[in-house]
């Protein structure tokens, strides 16, 4: 596990000292990893452009099936049961007037689901609409389940 | 203030005081000071760092931190150029 291993005091610490999270030891492919080093570079003017991020990020649309049991997960400890999940897919993209969407189609059971690509502005101005994110499905997959629970997703503009 | 396209000031950025707060949140806007900065500089460059975050999590299925969270707040430019915070519950 990355930081599941420390406290927040601990973690913010090492955060703040320029340590990233370690890699899995499955899940993240070697493309998708160093890209994502790229990402969380200490220096922003290392980090990819978030055109080069857009393009990166529809290429990981294909990652390679990981199955993941969350029993024994800490962080995922809510969830009932032996729950399994495979994201089958990840499509994240940034459009030119920097929209971001996010996608993540998965298994759960034994049907196949995809998180809606899309979320509106609580407040209803679709304007304020610019960044679609959906319930990171792997996860909180009980919170992804029901449209119900995904308009509990608030955006607010400061 | 001089307008930099592309990045916008904030006076402080969504917390709530525990990690799961900062976890999107790129070093140099968590602590400008470390980063030879005098205020909070949100850009393109940090929510590149937020998103790949995100990324990470999705594909890996790990959270940052062990301790269990209801609510998430993601730092980012806005279309406007305003500082913007997504508030994610779970």
């Amino acid at each position: 596990m990355p930081y599941s291993k420390y406290n927040d005091n601990v973690t913010l610490a090492k955060i703040q000292a320029g340590e990233i999270p370690q890699r899995p030891s499955d899940g993240i492919d070697d493309g998708v990893w160093v890209f994502l080093e790229k990402c969380w570079s200490r220096d922003p003017g290392n980090r990819p452009s978030t055109a080069r991020a857009c393009d990166a990020f529809l290429q990981f649309r294909n990652l390679p099936q990981a199955t993941h049991t969350t029993e024994g997960r800490t962080g995922l400890a809510e969830l009932p049961g032996k729950l399994r999940l495979q994201a089958q897919s990840i499509k994240i993209s940034l459009n030119k007037s920097r929209q971001y969407q996010l996608c993540v189609k998965f298994k759960y059971g034994n049907k196949n689901h995809m998180t809606s690509p899309t979320t509106k502005a609580v407040d209803g101005s679709d304007e304020h609409t610019w960044f679609a994110f959906t319930p990171v499905l792997p996860l909180f997959p009980l919170f992804s389940l029901t449209q119900e629970r995904s308009r509990k997703l608030v955006y607010r503009n400061k | 203030m001089v307008a930099v396209p592309g990045t916008s000031v904030a006076s402080h950025i969504q917390s709530g005081g525990d990690i799961d707060n900062y976890r999107y949140s790129a070093p140099e806007i968590q602590w400008p000071e470390d980063h030879g900065a005098d205020k909070i500089l949100i850009t393109k460059e940090s929510d590149v760092y937020g998103i790949g975050m995100i990324v990470y999590e999705v594909s890996s299925h790990h959270r940052m931190s062990s301790e269990p969270r209801v609510e998430s707040h993601l730092n980012l430019l806005g279309l406007d150029g305003k500082h913007a915070v997504l508030q994610i519950q779970r």
